[in-house]
């Protein structure tokens, strides 16, 4: 019988930093890291401001042998995996390995290595292209190589929801730990920025901010919110039996308490926000919440007004309007499936501090919420709900409770 | 196809930038029954090697190249094979 689902370790690549310590830093002080970046005028497309990690050197993080059959996605989730299990004290090895296992999501998958295999393939032949392509682009790639390099043998999984799907895989990996695995790594990295193929896959969307001023691209709940800006990045996490966590003198940043997902239409966000009422509704009868309980909501942020209007309907149906709702990607981009591990990694920062992290160069919003902006607000929140929308139908939420009652 | 033979040298440039793994040409064979297994080579690794190696000098019988175990085997191999087309 598992007591609890414990978040034990902490993995994060931002844009903001490396590392949880970087990344809540930024958060708490409101930093703004988007920046207009070069790979983006490169691929031809009319987007010009990102989150951009940039601290991030794959030969330091990892071995050669793995950095040429790997994409940056599948590097940044390696990183991420080996700052989370450091950060839990916990060495696989000493586990049984067929008792711990891998869920990761994408949504964008190793699109720059496989641009450049199929490059290869159109320009000089089938004799050109590395055998890695067979196992670097697919959206499998970070699980496997995760659970190639640590030896775990136990469930493993992939999903692709988009942004949800970042929640999503943390549902997915509890649901191994209630079956009887004994930890999991959990989480959600993507790498779309690098190559024409990747952003010919996000622009058709008509969802990315055009604008060339990083302070003014992305500004969610307000007039001029003029889409989202995209980053790369992700989170990791080591996901234990509460009871077997402590055991081991595991320290718990937080409890995953309950989850909902709902899917509302293809090819579009969840129209009126009912599909995403319905997945908060899930996720606080899960978690045997009351709606006056969550004390905190870190809010999907599309950036556009119909999908703004929606999630703000969703939060003052079920929660009202006095919730503080805080969006801290607005300071360093909406990175899909990253993006919901990234604000799982936020929201269990926010748990253990007592501080809601500000909405970074969003002022004067237009919706009827309380959204945190300016500077970061000390209420000591017990629980925080996360919400992620994917633009294939997905809505998601994930509860989460602080570690001490 | 060119007359000139594949060398240790050449072989240990080729899995560096291929295979990722970095090695010297006196690793490669010494000692003589050291595989690319022990040097940290997969299947995968060996097929991108034998891919580029091909590329360069022309294999007719790729798939007998991959089955070599060793890098002085696969060194022979692609000698004899560059010999045979000259």
């Amino acid at each position: 019988m598992v007591s609890e689902l414990a978040v034990t370790g902490i993995g994060v690549i931002a844009p903001t930093g490396i590392g949880l310590d970087a990344f809540w830093k930024a958060a708490e002080q409101g930093n703004c890291v988007l920046d207009r970046v070069d790979r983006l005028a490169g691929t031809g497309y009319p987007v010009r401001v990102a989150g951009e990690v940039r601290g991030f050197d794959p030969a330091e993080a990892l071995e050669g042998r793995i950095i040429v059959q790997t994409d940056l996605f599948t590097q940044f989730a390696l990183a991420a995996a080996d700052l989370a299990l450091t950060d839990a004290g916990l060495d696989p090895s000493t586990l049984d390995p067929f008792e711990v296992g891998v869920v990761t999501a994408s949504y964008s998958g190793g699109v720059e290595f496989g641009q450049r295999e199929i490059q290869a393939l159109w320009r000089d032949g089938p004799d050109h292209v590395g055998p890695y392509q067979s196992i670097a682009w697919f959206y499998a790639a970070s699980t496997g190589q995760i659970s190639i390099r640590r030896g775990l043998k136990g469930p493993c999984g992939v999903l692709v929801t988009d942004e949800a799907g970042g929640l999503d895989a943390i549902a997915h990996a509890g649901r191994a730990i209630r079956r009887g695995a004994r930890a999991m790594l959990v989480g959600g990295t993507e790498a779309p920025l690098s190559s024409p193929f990747a952003l010919a896959c996000q622009f058709g969307t008509g969802l990315l901010s055009a604008s060339d001023d990083p302070y003014t691209a992305y500004l969610p709940f307000t007039d001029a919110a003029a889409g989202y800006v995209p980053a790369e990045g992700g989170a990791l996490f080591v996901l234990e039996d509460r009871r077997a966590a402590e055991a081991r003198g595991g320290e718990v940043w937080g409890v995953v308490a309950g989850h909902g997902t709902t899917f509302s239409g293809l090819n579009r966000f969840d129209p009126g926000g009912e599909g995403l009422v319905a997945a908060i509704r899930a996720a606080l009868a899960e978690a045997g919440c009351a709606p006056e309980e969550v004390d905190v909501v870190f809010a999907d942020a599309v950036g556009t007004r119909a999908a703004d209007d929606a999630e703000a309907a969703a939060i003052r149906a079920v929660l009202g309007a006095n919730v503080p709702v805080t969006a801290p990607k607005t300071g360093y981009g909406r990175g899909y499936a990253a993006s919901a591990a990234l604000d799982v990694a936020a929201a269990l920062a926010s748990l253990e501090h007592g501080v809601v992290p500000p909405t970074p160069n969003v002022t004067a919003t237009r919706v009827d919420l309380d959204v945190v902006t300016h500077l970061a607000r000390r209420v000591e929140p017990r629980s925080a709900l996360v919400l992620a929308r994917g633009l294939g139908g997905s809505n998601s939420a994930l509860l989460l409770r602080r570690a001490s009652g | 196809m060119s007359a000139r033979e594949l060398e240790p040298q050449e072989l240990a440039e080729v899995i560096t930038t291929v295979a990722g793994v970095t090695v010297t040409a006196r690793s490669l064979t010494d000692p003589p029954t050291r595989t690319f297994a022990d040097l940290g080579l997969d299947s995968l690794a060996l097929l991108g090697v034998v891919a580029e190696l091909s590329r360069r000098y022309g294999i007719p019988s790729r798939a007998e190249a991959l089955e070599c175990r060793t890098p002085r085997d696969l060194m022979a191999f692609v000698n004899d094979e560059i010999r045979s087309g000259v």
